[in-house]
């Protein structure tokens, strides 16, 4: 299909056109360019749609398994393993969001104006800001998780050493 | 693969995993209402039975705050759901851009703006419960 547009815009460039030869020809390349562009980006923004929406829908739906797992712990271990479990949950989104800030940036090369652009611009800036906020706050609970863990070792070998 | 793409439609997908999504959040927002309800109700009964005070408050406490922290796991389903439907607005504003005209309508604006309101809101509501749970 793509062969068949490419030959067809070929011979438009040979047999017609009223410019200057560099103009044609440039614009031949830009034509040509332009019909191979659009649908690959088509095709590699749709495939990375899609896998992102697939690592969030499957990291939410490990999560409400993982969530009616612990409904019969007590109440306090509940507690922790909500967080465990949406850490779990900001890790699925955390990679889906790059992957969609990735279609992003592929998606400026079909963009014409500057009015889509801006759009564009504000929604790749939002994500950034989110996936930034969640990165922190995975760090921040892995230091508590850690933290956690060291008073549990010390109070163990307190225990050990009376 | 070509001949299947004009097809498959990325908003029709993306709302229904969107729509599944929503559908997890409610749950666990209902499961944690009702497991608060039942183990409020049940230490009620015990503090009313006994006369340890101190223990009903620290139990009462801890019920708080992992109602509070299924709220905020019901938030971050959302957060996710927020994820997907941002994928939604820029295949739409590209898919008018390259189809009609180059213009996006104020309409399209309009419910952008109103969906940035909404992630706002949420974030604030985010924040202010995690602020709780500290507390």
């Amino acid at each position: 299909m793509d062969g068949i547009v490419i030959v067809a815009i070929a011979q438009e460039g040979i047999v017609g056109g009223g410019g200057t030869g560099t103009e044609n020809q440039s614009h031949l390349i830009s034509e040509v360019t332009e019909s191979l562009l659009v649908p690959y980006v088509n095709y590699l923004t749709f495939g990375i749609d899609i896998a992102a929406g697939l690592i969030i829908g499957l990291s939410a739906i490990f999560a409400l398994i993982a969530f009616f797992k612990i409904l019969i712990k007590p109440i306090k271990e509940q507690t922790q393993s909500k967080e465990t479990i949406r850490l779990n949950l900001t890790r699925g989104m955390l990679l889906a969001l790059d992957f969609e800030i990735g279609s992003d940036i592929l998606k400026t090369i079909l963009i014409p104006s500057i009015r889509e652009l801006t759009l564009l611009a504000v929604i790749v800036g939002i994500r950034i800001v989110l996936s930034w906020s969640l990165s922190k706050e995975i760090g921040r609970h892995s230091t508590v998780i850690e933290e956690n863990k060291q008073m549990e070792n010390t109070s163990s070998s307190t225990n050990q050493n009376t | 693969m070509s001949l299947l793409l004009p097809y498959i439609n990325i908003e029709d997908i993306i709302f229904t995993i969107t729509l599944v999504i929503d559908i997890i959040a409610i749950s666990v927002i209902a499961v944690s209402v009702i497991q608060t309800i039942y183990y409020l109700l049940i230490y009620n009964f015990k503090s009313l039975l006994s006369s340890a005070k101190t223990t009903s408050i620290s139990n009462s406490t801890n019920i708080q705050r992992n109602f509070i922290t299924g709220l905020i796991l019901a938030l971050e389903f959302e957060a996710a759901n927020t994820v997907l439907k941002m994928g939604v607005y820029t295949s739409l504003a590209i898919e008018k851009s390259s189809s009609s005209s180059s213009i996006l309508s104020d309409n399209f604006i309009n419910n952008f703006i109103i969906f940035v309101m909404v992630i706002s809101i949420r974030i604030a509501i985010k924040q202010s419960l995690r602020f709780k749970k500290g507390k």
